[in-house]
């Protein structure tokens, strides 16, 4: 089996997997202004369920690439957001056009998240926009599920 | 790999397109920031400048500030900058002295007009100060040193303790190296624009540094200015040496009068 659509994640799996996403909303949560810690939590999750099975691997890895990627825009947001409090920049229509377009992205994210957490906790499998494809090239299938297709 | 690079790029482009959709909405007009901050600025510098009237007598005699009326309008007009905007007060005071204040106002005290041989070494020192203004130096100052806060409910109640605070910070303390740089530079190009020979300022600069060692507490513009040795050096660095199509600012004679009517007071 090398499609995770048609894999039956038992309970155990559905809960760890749909955890994921939770942590990450959780962080968001927790520390939105420093956009670090969603990274961190998704980290700390993906590396305590690295050795699971394929379902929740690949939940863990959707959900930590799809924070790296955020981290990249809020990062810029953060250090804007600093230049202008202790240093040289001053608040302009651009920074304010930025700060929302990383909104909008982050609020997307958000709302996918909470879908994903509870479609996976059903059972479901969710792959997202350009990070699903990309999680399907970083989390390989075990040889093993592989053999038994 | 095809389907995540075109899932990229498209995710890219979505979110280019939304920063550009939004980058052409005017929030600060729409918002009221611009004149929130400007008319909490004017607010805090009709405050310092009701403050500094307090200890000090203004000289607003238009036949003795006409020089510094007629420097401003040069180094304005040249440079794109309103002259209605920026505000210079002459100031009696034995201090060596001349900071720019939130408001877009300028102190200049009588001690340095005293100190200053030419009048391009003074230009040197407004630019500068105009500098400071024009890349709002000084608001971002006080907003690191107070917060907004203070400065808000100083614009909102006037606290005399806070505005006498606020004084001191920007009579008395160095801006950061890297804006007192950025002054000196703005201040060349300032002058080079407005066709006023820069010599001067770098002149006054060493001037103020080779009296560093002995500096009298009154000589309030060279604690204020460290390193004015190296920085003399810089600005002349930054002068264009091709540039030959300088013009007098005000005669010789107008300068001289202008000196001691400003000192005789």
């Amino acid at each position: 089996m090398n499609n995770l659509y048609d894999y039956p994640a038992n309970d155990m799996e559905r809960e760890k997997a749909s955890n994921g996403y939770l942590m990450s909303l959780l962080a968001v949560m927790v520390g939105l202004p420093f956009p670090i810690v969603n990274l961190l939590a998704s980290m700390l999750f993906y590396f305590s369920n690295r050795k699971s099975s394929w379902f929740v691997r690949w939940h863990c890895t959707q959900t930590l690439v799809s924070q790296l990627t955020l981290l990249v825009v809020n990062a810029v947001g953060f250090s804007w957001s600093m230049a202008i409090l202790f240093g040289d920049e001053t608040l302009s229509n651009k920074y304010i056009a930025y700060m929302l377009t990383i909104l909008l992205f982050n609020l997307t994210e958000f709302i996918f998240t909470i879908s994903a957490a509870v479609k996976v906790r059903k059972g479901e499998h969710v792959e997202w926009w350009f990070w699903g494809p990309l999680t399907n090239a970083l989390c390989k299938p075990p040889k093993e599920t592989t053999i038994l297709s | 790999m095809k389907k995540i690079l075109f899932q990229f790029v498209v995710l890219a482009i979505v979110f280019a397109a939304a920063f550009y959709g939004f980058s052409k909405i005017d929030f600060m007009k729409h918002l009221h920031l611009q004149n929130i901050s400007r008319k909490t600025e004017n607010k805090i510098g009709d405050l310092i400048i009701e403050g500094i009237r307090k200890s000090n007598k203004e000289i607003d005699d238009d036949s003795v500030t006409h020089v510094l009326t007629v420097i401003k309008n040069r180094i304005c007009t040249a440079n794109a900058i309103s002259p209605d905007d920026i505000t210079i007060h002459l100031v009696l005071s034995g201090e060596v002295n001349a900071f720019a204040i939130p408001g877009h106002h300028i102190i200049v005290y009588t001690g340095l007009i005293e100190h200053c041989d030419s009048v391009t070494e003074l230009c040197g020192v407004l630019g500068h100060e105009m500098g400071h203004i024009q890349l709002s130096h000084v608001m971002k100052r006080l907003v690191n040193e107070l917060g907004i806060g203070i400065l808000a409910a100083v614009a909102s109640n006037g606290n005399s303790q806070v505005v006498g605070q606020i004084i001191k910070i920007l009579s008395s303390t160095a801006f950061e190296r890297k804006q007192e740089s950025e002054a000196d530079a703005i201040s060349v190009r300032y002058l080079q624009q407005a066709r006023i020979n820069p010599t001067g300022f770098a002149n006054i600069m060493q001037k103020l540094a080779d009296m560093h060692p002995d500096t009298p507490k009154e000589m309030e513009w060279i604690s204020t200015h460290p390193d004015s040795k190296k920085r003399a050096e810089t600005t002349r660095s930054l002068i264009n040496p091709d540039q030959h199509n300088y013009k007098p600012v005000v005669s010789d004679d107008e300068w001289e009068t202008f000196k001691n009517a400003a000192t005789a007071k």
